[in-house]
């Protein structure tokens, strides 16, 4: 076998072994071992696979597994809908039932129409950003949550469900063959309701059976999509789906497969179970849903936005649900007060934009969501983990518990502040993703006006919740060494910080090896014009770029490594002691629930013309 | 820095305090403002608040319970700074000489560099009293150089 | 674009800001049928708080206000050497949160109320110059040194849009929200001093120069002279016409602030794109 071969099957295999090990696992520190031991096979497998594609110039990597692998896969999805349908009598759940037994059924159809032959799996770049997410940044959480969860019970399991998903979400991104694909989407469905009701509490448990509900439907949408692929498109591989060219019921399973993307990727109308599962250990939060599994739907969306493309109602619908996705959860992150919350929301947002991407679906969109994919997932996940020790240290996720955090974990800030400038600071990766979109919006200037708020809007949240962590601070703070939080978290945050710049510092070399060539497989990119000076490996955008970056890292450094002092505040002549200070949220709940509803109704008329459009136009 | 420190003089950012004063002295420091007596004319602007502020227009004969107060805001204003008293009871104390409640003019408790008499005390006055604090500009900017060398 | 050109831009762009902040106070004053400072007060201002003594409450401020200057600086410069609008917008609207951070940083209530208000007017004002930006570029190019021809007759809503923008950024009524003089001191500049505030004051500047030299694009004359009268013209006007509202008007809530900019800014400028397309233009 190849290397790149024995790569794939470590990074799909290790991590199944090794959450059966840890299942069994007693004793913490075994379960140290294995999980540490897992993460690293993982992190080195997957620099292994890059180093293997590099070797090859980045062209795609096609496998055929062997034959009896499929009946193993096949007989695994049978199992897994079995068990929705044990789950959804367990949770008394109709609708699960239902969709389960839909599911059956669809897996029946499958498997009597068999669709034409071809590898299974297809390691492109897409697929190999997403590899890489999954096994670096998906280990260092799965190390994390070690010590996160070291005084729970059920770590074991937990642990395992952890370990399991990684090699699960690996396999899910390298499929080539949708029967293959829905599979592991099924499996990494399982494993969220699994992680969301962890703690067993009522709460939990609600969160987790509306999580199975929506991903569920969302799965048998999934199914069907892929059924009429088959029936009109001959294939159920997505690298032989033409680009563009589709028109009347051929779109059918594009829209249904748009809807199960929708599902996972929590877009309106179908939000709410993301928002519910925040309920999850933080470890959870950060892992599924923020840096990986989420990005299933978009990272389907982007395999099939090229063949969707022909279609301007498909498309514009597409990119609507996007736009109103990322408005609608910018402005409600405005009025929200629980950190973990505010991500949320902040992530239905940025998978939006990449939805909103896939729907324009120019060369430059599609950059720009394939950028956005990679650096949120970063940035991410550091801020989920720093939120996380928040959470440990000061028994709260809530940002109005959070004055003065500089004070005590000045480190924590500092992460904190890293994943935030990553996030939305121009010389970091993110900004220039904002960029890239913006430039796309202007052929669909409609797109724009939803950019534009919702843009400000990120702005007014996140440093709102900045400003709180800067905010009461009298007196000399800790400096950074000495951070009151555990030292096996400061490792990890400094790592994911360090990650996050660094990626910043390449996004050259980024987007011309690993962005580049994925779009080019499609679309014709639209070379080195002007505009996209910054896309050369040694663009000229990029000394100054740099520059730029090594100034504020300095400045950063500076700042947070003295700490404050010095003269009185004003208070109009009276000796400022303590200040109290209270957050401002600008809209009631009530608002705040009308808007949510606004949007969702409208996303949901959208997602309904997305399925009637294309009968429409079959009977015009 | 020479320069600079002669460019003071030009910009000159007012604090207005009332020490307890009866609001005579305080509606002809406002009068400074208004289209007649003009005061941005020497760049003057009210900036209510120390620490940006270079002169303090001082009024009232300071009560006990203004003394902290004001000695809170002449420490919240940077170096090189002028204080002006105002009217006769921010120079004095006046009618209120020998009041138990009253500090007996702003000189007691702060260092004043120009004292400008009258009750109320005049806008003509108050300007020239404001001409004559920024002359001493200069000398206060050096005098705030050496103390930081 | 001639780099001698770009270079003569950079020094003169916020030169020419400081100069329209003297000549804003002088027409304020006449208004006001005062006489008003020297035209050329805001500069003795700057230099003056340079020679101060700064008082702050910790180094952390300080260095916030060196970033705002930077990014303000930064925008200026992509703007003033023909680069990508959009970029330039960015990374000056990221000027301006520095200065909230910068606000937030202080252990102080008026500061605290300040950079709150600030980040509202962020939201208020951020909305439509992007999207004017956007509308520039929809009519050609992004690009500074490349704006299409004619803008003006194309896009006329866009330039009105950038009254209001400009009310907010130079800290007029009625939507001096967040500096409000009168509750809150100066808001997010509260706890600045010497030469901290004066680089903040010389960030907006530049801040300033960038949304003037955007108006400065939908104008252009036939030969250099008159090129730069119509483009100086055309900031002045937008200069006088904020002063003129400055003049009439009180302030208004926060919230009227934000309400208004969503809608009547960002109205007028679909407004326009929406006639555009209707007529075939684009």
């Amino acid at each position: 076998m190849a290397t790149g071969e024995v790569a794939t099957a470590l990074l799909v295999l290790v991590p199944l072994a090794g959450a059966a090990a840890s299942l069994l696992a007693g004793p913490r520190r075994l379960q140290r071992y294995i999980v540490g031991g897992t993460a690293a096979v993982l992190i080195i497998a997957s620099v292994i696979l890059l180093l293997d594609m590099a070797g090859r110039g980045f062209t795609a990597l096609s496998i055929s597994p062997p034959e009896e692998l499929s009946t193993v896969v096949e007989a695994l999805g049978i199992v897994l809908t079995v068990t929705f349908l044990y789950f959804g009598w367990r949770t008394r759940s109709v609708l699960v039932a239902l969709f389960s037994v839909g599911e059956l059924i669809m897996i029946g159809l499958l498997v009597a129409s068999p669709g034409s032959e071809g590898p299974a799996l297809l390691i492109d770049t897409l697929a190999l950003v997403l590899v890489l997410i999954t096994s670096i940044v998906g280990s260092l959480i799965a190390v994390y949550s070690l010590t996160y969860m070291r005084d729970d019970p059920r770590r074991g399991t937990f642990l395992a469900v952890i370990v399991a998903f990684l090699g699960v979400m690996n396999a899910a991104v390298m499929c080539n063959d949708m029967r293959w694909f829905e599979v592991f989407w099924s499996a990494t469905t399982l494993f969220s309701f699994l992680l969301i009701g962890h703690a067993r509490t009522d709460e939990a448990k609600n969160a987790a059976r509306l999580a199975l509900i929506i991903n569920t439907g969302g799965g048998l949408a999934l199914l069907m999509g892929a059924r009429l692929l088959q029936y009109y498109h001959d294939t159920y591989l997505l690298s032989d789906l033409m680009a563009g060219g589709a028109a009347g019921l051929a779109l059918l399973p594009f829209a249904l497969l748009s809807i199960g993307a929708f599902t996972k990727s929590a877009q309106l109308p179908f939000q709410s179970w993301l928002l519910a599962a925040m309920v999850a250990p933080t470890p959870v939060s950060a892992l599924l849903h923020s840096s990986t599994m989420v990005n299933l739907g978009v990272f389907l969306l982007l395999r099939i936005a090229p063949s969707f493309q022909g279609d301007l109602t498909i498309s514009a619908a597409i990119a609507l649900v996007g736009g109103l996705s990322f408005l609608a959860t910018s402005v409600l992150a405005m009025t929200n007060s629980n950190a973990k919350r505010v991500l949320a929301y902040s992530t239905i947002g940025n998978l939006g934009l990449i939805v909103m991407c896939a729907g324009i679906g120019t060369p430059l969109a599609m950059a720009a969501a394939m950028v956005l994919l990679l650096y949120h997932a970063v940035s991410k996940a550091l801020l989920f983990l720093a939120v996380g020790v928040v959470k440990e240290v000061r028994g709260s996720d809530d940002i109005e518990d959070m004055y003065g955090l500089r004070k005590d974990l000045p480190l924590v800030t500092m992460a904190i502040f890293v994943g935030i400038a990553t996030l939305v600071l121009p010389p970091f990766g993110m900004f220039v993703s904002k960029w890239l979109i913006s430039e796309a919006a202007i052929v669909f200037p409609l797109l724009a006006f939803l950019l534009a708020v919702g843009f400000a809007s990120i702005v007014v949240y996140y440093f709102k919740w900045m400003g709180v962590l800067l905010t009461s601070v009298t007196g000399p703070g800790r400096p950074l060494r000495n951070d009151a939080s555990l030292r096996a978290y400061r490792w990890e945050l400094g790592a994911l910080s360090a990650g996050a710049v660094a990626i910043s510092v390449l996004i050259g070399p980024i987007t011309h090896y690993l962005i580049a060539p994925f779009v080019a497989r499609e679309l014709l990119l639209p070379g080195l014009t002007d505009t996209l000076t910054l896309f050369t490996a040694g663009g000229e955008l990029q000394a100054f770029l740099l520059l730029f970056l090594a100034i504020v890292v300095f400045l950063a450094a500076r700042l947070f490594l003295r700490p404050a002092g010095g003269d009185t505040p004003y208070g109009g002549g009276e000796a400022v002691d303590e200040l109290q200070v209270g957050g401002d949220y600008y809209l009631s709940e009530r608002s705040a629930s009308r808007i949510s509803r606004a949007g969702t109704a409208a996303s949901a008329v959208l997602v309904v013309l997305l399925v009637v459009a294309p009968l429409i136009s079959e009977v015009l | 820095m020479g320069f600079l420190d002669r460019v003071g003089a030009r910009s000159p950012w007012i604090l207005h305090f009332d020490t307890g004063s009866c609001n005579g002295c305080d509606l002809e420091v406002w009068a400074l403002l208004t289209p007649r007596y003009d005061v941005e004319r020497f760049g003057g602007v009210n900036k209510a608040n120390p620490k940006q502020a270079d002169i303090l227009l001082i009024t009232g004969p300071v009560t006990k319970k203004c003394e902290d107060r004001l000695r809170n805001l002449y420490e919240q204003v940077p170096e090189p700074k002028l204080v002006m008293a105002c009217g006769n009871c921010a120079s004095t104390g006046a009618p209120f000489h020998n009041c138990y409640n009253v500090c007996y003019g702003v000189d007691k408790v702060i260092p004043v560099d120009v004292y400008v008499p009258g009750c109320a005390a005049r806008p003509e006055a108050l300007i020239d009293g404001l001409t004559k604090a920024l002359s001493l500009w200069e000398k206060k900017a050096l005098a705030a150089k050496e103390v930081k060398e | 674009m001639d780099p001698l050109v770009s270079i003569a831009i950079l020094l003169a762009g916020p030169l020419l800001v400081g100069l329209s902040m003297g000549v804003d106070r002088r027409i304020t004053a006449r208004m006001q049928n005062r006489r008003g400072p020297p035209l050329l007060q805001p500069f003795y201002d700057i230099g003056k708080l340079f020679s101060k003594r700064p008082q702050m409450l910790g180094d952390l401020q300080g260095l916030f206000a060196a970033f705002c200057l930077t990014f303000q600086a930064v925008a200026f410069v992509l703007f003033a050497f023909g680069g990508d609008l959009l970029v330039a917008f960015f990374i000056s609207s990221m000027g301006a949160v520095f200065l909230v951070l910068g606000a937030y940083s202080a252990p102080s209530p008026y500061s605290y109320l300040g950079a709150n208000r600030e980040l509202l007017a962020i939201l208020a004002y951020e909305p439509v110059l992007f999207l004017v930006i956007i509308a520039v570029g929809i009519n050609g190019s992004f690009l500074a040194s490349e704006a299409p021809a004619g803008l003006l007759e194309r896009i006329p809503l866009a330039l009105a849009a950038l009254v209001p923008v400009l009310v907010i950024l130079l800290e007029k009524s009625p939507y001096d929200v967040p500096t409000a003089h009168q509750e809150l001191v100066s808001g997010p500049y509260v706890e600045y001093s010497g030469r901290y505030l004066a680089m903040m004051e010389l960030g907006r500047w530049f801040q300033l120069a960038f949304v003037y030299g955007v108006a400065t694009l939908f104008v252009s004359g036939p030969d250099p002279l008159t090129n730069v009268a119509v483009k100086l013209a055309a900031a002045f006007i937008l200069l006088l016409a904020a002063i003129l509202i400055d003049n009439i008007t009180a302030r208004l809530t926060r919230r009227r602030m934000v309400l208004f900019m969503l809608t009547a800014g960002v109205g007028l400028i679909a407004l326009n794109l929406i006639v555009l397309y209707a007529s075939g233009v684009i």
